[in-house]
């Protein structure tokens, strides 16, 4: 088992930054911001925590980031 | 020139501070890791599947995954990353329009062309890198897990959507010349793309069209040579030159 893991490592690791990354900026982005273009703050964030395989934060800044 | 080297910096910096940019980089990077880890973790869904196929009557042997696999995924993903990119872009023209922020430059004297030409440059440059960077990803992985060479043509594959993505974007530049909104632009583009699905169902056309540089599964396989998807290609940068240049006046008797 234990090679096994090791075996993916080099895929799930880099996976992981990028998505955790993508996904705590967007929660930050989303708490810094009182106005969204729709949906409210607990719409974003419950859609944002669902979806945060990156579908969730890239709805976000499609559908509900305000132009500044 | 000048209008155009300033205004291809303006928006180079909208993309970073909207961070459209960082969206769209990281989409190309996750789909480019995507790829081989979806083709590296087909086994195991399948072994843990068994069971029900087994119940259902079909027995399934040992499943090798190899380098075609994973670019079977490449090109099953990689218009997911075109669609967000269009998706993405679609607003570029037409929201600058509808707030009138072109104005007080336009009558400055920056020209639209150099307007409608360094937008058009700009969402070439992201898409052409975006590409690039998710077919390095992938190619990357291939070659650590498996054997690169046992695909044929990768490269060319990849030239190929990349065209077809080129394509796609002239689409938005030619609809955003006149349409109100990105709603429109992408309502556009998408009837454009499915009037190309239909003639493709005319099967001496399919030859002709963009449509054709998609089909990278034929080209893996050895079936097709690049040189038959020369005519395809011709064509589909000649459409995409005549969109552009179209996009130029039409863009230029508009009402702002």
């Amino acid at each position: 088992m234990d090679a096994e893991i090791r075996e993916y490592l080099p895929l799930i690791i880099p996976l992981i930054i990028v998505q955790f990354s993508l996904l705590g900026y967007t929660i930050v982005h989303i708490l810094r911001h009182d106005t969204y273009k729709r949906g409210s703050r607990a719409l974003w964030l419950i859609i944002t925590l669902v979806g945060m395989n990156f579908w969730g934060p890239l709805l976000y800044f499609i559908l509900g980031k305000e132009e500044e | 020139m000048k209008g155009f080297t300033a205004f291809f910096s303006k928006e180079v910096r909208e993309l970073i501070r909207t961070k459209r940019l960082m969206i769209l980089a990281a989409v190309f990077i996750v789909v480019g890791i995507m790829n081989p880890a979806i083709a590296k973790l087909t086994p195991k869904i399948i072994e843990m599947e068994a069971e029900t196929f087994d119940s259902m009557g079909m027995t399934v042997g040992e499943v090798k995954v190899t380098a075609m696999d994973c670019w079977t995924q490449f090109i099953k993903n990689i218009p997911m990353a075109l669609i967000v990119l269009l998706i993405m872009m679609s607003g570029a023209y037409t929201s600058e329009y509808a707030k009138g922020t072109l104005i007080p430059l336009l009558t400055k004297g920056l020209s639209r062309s150099a307007v409608v030409l360094s937008k058009f440059f700009v969402m070439l440059t992201v898409w052409s890198a975006g590409l690039w960077l998710c077919f390095g990803i992938t190619y990357f992985y291939s070659g650590y897990y498996w054997d690169n060479s046992a695909v044929k043509e990768l490269p060319f594959a990849a030239f190929g959507w990349w065209l077809f993505g080129v394509l796609m974007i002239s689409c938005i530049v030619f609809f955003s010349s006149f349409a109100g909104s990105a709603g429109q632009v992408m309502l556009g583009t998408g009837a454009a793309y499915f009037a190309m699905t239909m003639i493709g169902m005319y099967k001496k056309a399919a030859e002709y069209l963009p449509s054709r540089l998609c089909d990278c599964a034929s080209l893996y396989k050895g079936e097709l040579e690049p040189s038959d998807y020369f005519k395809a290609a011709v064509i589909t940068a000649a459409v995409s030159l005549v969109l552009v240049a179209a996009a130029l006046p039409l863009t230029n008797r508009r009402q702002l």
